[in-house]
């Protein structure tokens, strides 16, 4: 029992407590009664005491007083009697400061208390004392401490506790945005390894600071890897180097990796010692197979050899840029890649079709980051009629003109094998056209599948049915026909049915899946529910014909009807709208009315050609009234684009014109009409990659630049005519200069029985073999034989936005560059005088009496072309013009003014009119496309003529923009590529420091510095010759 | 200089000839009339074989008269080439000791006898040798041999036939018209895959499920015969092949010998012709 005036002097501290808060007396009485009987009453006076001095320590501390007396009986029953009065004492202190950070601490202590975790508060208030120090009012900055380090006092044991507060009273020292920066990261992550994080900030703010952070931005992925994560970072650490981008990527790339990646990656990782190379490879590490650990093990290695050499080199290989990195991983992996393959592959569809069908990849250019090394998997998702850019990416379908093929194939790790279903995905698409899948035919209607499938309730399962039995055939019927790829469809049609998931199937896709793996031979369905047996009997019984006999695509569909019909009366209330099963990926897809429109208009075009080229004997062509993709209804109507002939097969139809107004009305006639529009519509733009040399690297940067071969583009039709009228002396002159190539192409051919001279030597042969009365040779005469010129030329005009310049008067420059003092001999003085007097009238002659003051280089090279194509039309050579300009790696711009095979006619000429100054000069990718096109010729004398203002330049042509060496390189190697496709090539240059960079550029000294720029037509006319002759 | 071959019909044994059209009779009657024959036709299509047939059906069978029997060497094949010239078909002094002897060309015997003239792949030929045969070709039927001094009337068995390939021929090449227009011209074409399958299993001696498979391969081979090598693959060399794998050759192999390496040397057409004949092939 308490003394009577112990009592008092709580009943004291009581009511002191209830004028200042009338909820502090409360507590207090509550709190009271509970303690009174655990503790002395000496203790408690002083408790009591504590209390009224928290609730008297200022604004608004009855609060804190409350929060401890609240945590007081906690506090107790851990025992710590002392602890009580030293906890009240220590939050006294603070709640003089801010009754927040009393607050703050009492909450933390009583939570501390609860949790039986007091021995952490040594710690915590180590690190409060730290800081109040550093801080001496930051009392927000107290109270936001209070509030992590009791959050991390929960979840922490001691030694990481200690870390912690030893890290805090580090960084306490380093100023208020650092250690605000540590509480907030280490709110974020408490989980944190402290201890591993003290030693980081030992060795450097920065090193603990990012650790910390990027470690609670990945906690979730680092799990497990932990181990591996912080060797990395503390071995970076020792070396005092930064890991700060690596960390940065990690937080990009991690969470989009499996995590098994996520452990390849990291011990990948750890065999990198530079954080360069370290931040490169995680950057790009989505683009490798990192699921096949070797290979990229391998991979790595073969890049890290090469930093030791050229760290740029490595940097290259590790992003995937370098040809022998890309190449090395395509090897590793086993590869296949379709550019690679895409001659034999078109070569091989075109003799097994008999027709031509455009072979390419899928996937969009500049995708190519997406796409690259992707392989194709089994698990890509797809329906009939998903749309093509998601479904469809990577598998392979046709549209009736194309076959589309994945760029990379690399399903297995063995190059042949990817090589194989390569072939059997391409076979398969081919035997659709071989074995008639778009002959069928619906009431003449343009989308006769799709009007089949919406015949039924459900098209989507008549469409999937569809496509079920009509691989099955075409598989089929190709292992019938072509045992010899036979073998390699069974293995596809195995691997295939090896990865169905046959578990989660509803009732309905079950049969479905069924019939598929029947399709695909396999030998039993034991996944089908037994209640479907029967149904599932007669649907295999309805397909099992196709694989024995020659069916065609009327039987297939016949064979969709029946199978609908099973599967429907089955359950009538089944749900089929979704009805998709995973798709087999070698089968891949088929636009199956896009493709029945194709074939159709392809062969209107070739009657359209057949009748073009045998104007007098109109009548249908054979080959079309044979072909088995179109009939006459289709042919009649189809053709709206060009009136000429529908008009033509109005009159050889009989009953043409109703056959037309028939047609008309058929169904999807309005998309055939889209589709023929958009096949008769030029292509704009046609996009094209090419390597780039980097010549820091040694090795080419793999398909790095995207050209776009434009066609369409502003034009000027007055250009030219103007050109001609203004130049008609200058034309003429070039056309003679040109001509003089004609005598030339008469060559003298030996042992002839007649010609124009005698062969002195088979002459004086022949006289002796007459004496000595042998039958002399008659073959002693030579002829001049006609011989044919097989030259093409390709002019290659920049187009950068320097040609904007004007031309100077060549005369004046001449004059101020040789005379800037004056000081010349009046014999000097004279002859500069003439000098300057001839050019005044060659440049007179060149622009005529009314001379334009202000020709831009552009002008001067358009026109120069221009004299050059109106004299290479007499000479009959097939000639090309073309620009280029652009602007960066991903849009070099090559404006094709005329082709090869291009009359140059009023559109050409518009076309050359057109060309104007745009931005930058990357010459490298341009001369390589111009070479392609040249090579394409199969000319034997092959010549491009490029004709520039200056050095090659770009933004972003090498890292260091201000420097020219990595333009002249690649500009040089392009140079050397065409001159090894055998095509010569001359760079003419108006840039008068030309000279230093075109001898290194160009083979052979085959360039040209112009002196005078007027003097252009003249010298490219005297070039043409030496190129082609 | 002058490549000359003769080549006799067996009396025994008639060159085996699986017609494809009407091509025999057109060929009986033009000979009733004793008109000159063009066979065009790509290459190893069986124009000579054709030849070699109609010369033993009209010189060497119960239907032939006894003049044509009588003759010894029925035939007279010429393969023409760049310098075959008037005098290689016509004839020459040739030196026999101290002396010098006539010898007839090819054409003159074929002219004197009564024999079939074969000039094959004509426009190879020079002019002035394609000049030669104007007058053997209308209704005088006479050689002139300058050289003797002579002109000689042809026998009234003598019938010439020539044979040229449009489709490899370049432009410069083609036959005039004032001598193309002095023939009846028969075209040939490569056989359909079942006849062509027939005439590889005659030929060959290779079975017949093979025979199909290489006709097979010749039809698709042939569809690429617009890439830089314009014939596509002759029957002949499918009979090679088939004959490489009746003599044991795997039949992959021997498609690779006598088809993919002997038509191209385009390393991409031959991997695509390679990969047609593992489609079509079963490995060994």
């Amino acid at each position: 029992m308490m003394p009577e005036t112990d009592l008092q002097s709580l009943a004291a501290v009581e009511s002191e407590l209830a004028r200042l808060n009338k909820s502090s007396a409360e507590t207090f009485q509550i709190v009271v009664a509970q303690l009174q009987h655990k503790v002395s009453a000496q203790l408690l006076l002083r408790w009591a005491n504590t209390c009224l001095q928290l609730a008297n320590s200022g604004w608004h501390a009855w609060d804190a007083a409350n929060h401890y007396m609240r945590l007081s009986p906690a506090v107790m029953k851990e025992g710590q009697e002392n602890g009580l009065l030293a906890v009240g004492e220590y939050g006294l202190n603070l709640t003089r400061l801010s009754f927040e950070s009393g607050i703050q601490y009492f909450t933390g202590v009583k939570s501390f208390a609860e949790a039986n975790r007091l021995n952490h508060l040594q710690f915590i208030e180590a690190g409060a004392e730290a800081l109040k120090e550093g801080f001496k009012r930051a009392t927000h900055l107290l109270t936001e401490y209070f509030v992590i380090a009791f959050q991390l006092g929960e979840i922490q044991d001691v030694d990481h506790m200690h870390s912690w507060v030893a890290i805090a009273t580090q960084l306490a020292r380093s100023g208020r945005p650092v250690i605000k920066q540590f509480l907030e990261d280490s709110q974020q992550y408490p989980e944190a390894n402290w201890v591993f994080a003290e030693q980081l900030y030992v060795r450097g703010e920065k090193f603990g600071h990012h650790y910390v952070q990027t470690a609670g931005q990945l906690s979730a992925q680092l799990v497990g890897v932990e181990k591996d994560f912080e060797t990395i970072v503390s071995g970076y650490a020792e070396q005092n180097l930064s890991v700060k981008t690596w960390l940065s990527s990690l937080v990009e790339v991690l969470p989009q990796l499996q995590a098994d990646e996520v452990k390849i990656l990291l011990s990948l990782c750890c065999q990198i010692d530079h954080p360069d190379l370290l931040a490169t490879f995680t950057r790009n590490c989505q683009k490798l197979p990192l699921e096949k650990f070797p290979v990229v093990a391998t991979w790595l290695e073969a890049g890290l050899a090469l930093a030791e050499k050229n760290p740029a080199a490595a940097i290259a290989f590790l992003k995937l840029e370098s040809t022998r990195s890309i190449e090395l991983l395509e090897v590793l992996c086993g590869q296949v890649r379709f550019s690679d393959q895409q001659r034999y592959l078109q070569l091989y569809s075109e003799a097994l079709l008999g027709k031509r069908l455009r072979i390419e990849a899928n996937g969009k250019l500049g995708d190519s980051e997406k796409t690259a090394n992707k392989s194709v998997t089994e698990s890509i998702d797809g329906v009939l009629d998903a749309p093509l850019e998601t479904a469809l990416q990577n598998l392979p379908w046709s549209d009736g003109e194309c076959v589309f093929l994945p760029e990379v194939v690399g399903i297995y790790n063995d190059y042949d094998a990817n090589n194989r279903w390569l072939k059997v995905a391409l076979t398969h698409q081919l035997g659709c056209y071989e074995f008639g899948t778009f002959n069928y035919q619906r009431n003449g209607s343009y989308v006769a599948f799709r009007d089949f499938f919406y015949s039924f309730e459900y098209p989507r399962l008549a469409a999937n049915l569809f496509k079920i039995i009509e691989a099955g055939r075409i598989d089929w019927q190709i292992q019938r026909q072509y045992k010899g790829i036979s073998v390699a469809f069974s293995e596809q049609k195995q691997a295939a049915l090896a990865g169905r998931n046959t578990a989660e199937l509803l009732l309905g896709n079950q049969l479905l899946e069924a019939l598929l793996q029947f399709s695909l031979d396999a030998e039993g369905c034991d996944f089908v529910d037994p209640e479907l047996a029967a149904e599932q009997q007669i649907l295999l019984g309805l397909i099992a014909p196709f694989k024995v006999e020659l069916k065609t695509v009327f039987d297939a569909v016949e064979a969709v009807k029946n199978c609908y019909e099973v599967i429907i009366a089955y359950r009538r209330n089944m749900d089929f709208s979704s009805a998709a099963l995973k798709p087999v990926a070698y089968r891949g897809f088929l636009s199956l009315d896009t493709a029945r429109m194709n074939l159709a208009l392809t062969a209107l075009e070739e009657a359209e050609l057949n009748m073009a080229e045998d104007d007098a004997n109109r009548t249908l062509p054979d080959g079309l009234a044979e072909s088995d993709q179109v009939d006459v209804n289709e042919l009649t109507s189809g053709d709206v684009k060009d009136p000429k002939i529908i008009v033509d097969m109005d009159q050889q139809s009989v009953s043409g014109e109703s056959d037309f107004e028939q047609a008309q009305l058929a169904e999807g006639y309005d998309e055939f009409l889209q589709l023929a529009e958009a096949r008769k519509a030029p292509v704009a733009e046609q996009a094209y990659q090419y390597d780039e040399w980097d010549f820091q690297i040694n090795d080419y940067r793999k398909r790095w630049c995207t050209l776009f071969e434009i066609r369409e583009f502003e034009e000027d039709p007055d250009f030219v005519p103007e050109t001609l009228s203004q130049h008609r002396l200058l034309a003429n002159q070039v056309r003679k200069q040109l001509n003089m190539l004609r005598p030339e192409l008469l060559r003298k051919v030996k042992g002839m029985l007649d010609g124009e001279e005698l062969d002195l030597e088979r002459a004086v042969e022949a006289v002796l073999d007459r004496r000595a009365g042998v039958s002399p040779r008659e073959d002693i005469y030579i002829q001049r034989q006609r011989k044919e010129r097989d030259v093409s030329a390709l002019f290659l005009l920049d187009m950068s936005a320097s040609t904007d310049d004007v031309i100077k008067d060549p005369a004046t420059e001449k004059a101020n560059a040789e005379n800037p003092d004056g000081n010349k001999t009046d014999q000097q003085a004279m002859q500069d005088y003439d000098h300057m007097s001839d050019l005044s009238e060659q440049h007179q002659r060149f622009y005529g009496s009314d001379a334009p003051t202000q020709t831009r280089i552009i002008d001067l090279e358009k026109q120069s072309v221009v004299l050059m194509a109106e004299a290479l039309q007499r000479l009959g050579d097939s000639y090309a013009i073309c620009g280029f300009s652009g602007y960066g790696k991903d849009r070099v711009e090559y404006f094709l003014c005329k082709d090869f095979n291009e009359p140059y006619n009023h559109k050409v000429k518009a076309r050359i009119g057109g060309i104007k100054p745009c931005r930058s000069t990357r010459m490298g990718p341009a001369i390589r496309h111009a070479s392609k096109m040249l090579e394409a010729t199969e000319s034997r004398i092959k010549a491009l003529i490029i004709i520039s203002d200056g050095y090659p330049q770009d933004y972003d042509y090498g890292a260091d923009r201000a420097s020219k060496v990595y333009g002249i390189k690649d500009t040089t190697k392009a140079l050397t590529e065409a001159a090894s496709l055998g095509v010569q090539s001359f760079c003419l240059t108006v840039d008068p420091s030309g000279h230093d960079y075109l001898r290194e550029m160009c083979p052979d000294q085959q360039y040209m510095v112009m002196q005078d720029i007027t003097q252009l037509p003249n010298e490219l006319s005297k070039i043409y010759r030496g190129l082609t002759t | 200089m002058t490549e000359t071959s003769a080549k006799s019909s067996g009396n025994t044994e008639a060159p085996f000839y699986l017609p494809l059209a009407d091509e025999i009779e057109i060929f009986l009657a033009a000979y009733q009339q004793r008109l000159p024959v063009l066979l065009k036709g790509p290459t190893g299509c069986g124009k000579t074989r054709f030849v070699e047939y109609m010369t033993h059906l009209l010189y060497r069978t119960d239907a032939s008269d006894a003049a044509r029997r009588a003759v010894e060497v029925p035939l007279q094949t010429v393969a023409c080439h760049e310098d075959l010239s008037a005098t290689d078909l016509v004839g020459r002094f040739l030196l026999q000791g101290e002396e010098t002897v006539w010898q007839d060309g090819p054409l003159t015997r074929s002219v004197k006898e009564g024999a079939i003239c074969y000039l094959d792949e004509i426009v190879e030929a020079r002019k002035d040798s394609t000049v030669l045969i104007h007058s053997l070709t209308d209704h005088r039927r006479i050689l002139p041999v300058e050289k003797q001094g002579l002109i000689l009337d042809a026998h009234a068995n003598f019938l010439l036939i020539i044979s040229y390939n449009p489709g490899y021929q370049n432009v410069l090449k083609d036959l005039k018209p004032s001598t193309r227009q002095r023939f009846i011209a028969i075209d040939f074409d490569y056989p359909g895959e079942e006849q062509e399958a027939n005439i590889i299993a005659h030929e060959s001696g290779v079975d017949a499920s093979y025979a199909l498979d290489l006709a097979r391969l010749g039809a698709r081979v042939r569809n690429l015969k617009h890439h830089g090598f314009d014939e596509g693959v002759s029957t002949r060399l499918l009979v090679y092949a088939g004959q490489m794998m009746a003599n044991g050759v795997s039949p992959r192999r021997a498609c690779d010998v006598a088809v993919c390496k002997a038509v191209t040397d385009d390393e991409d057409i031959q991997r695509a012709i390679l990969e047609l004949v593992n489609t079509i092939f079963v490995a060994d």
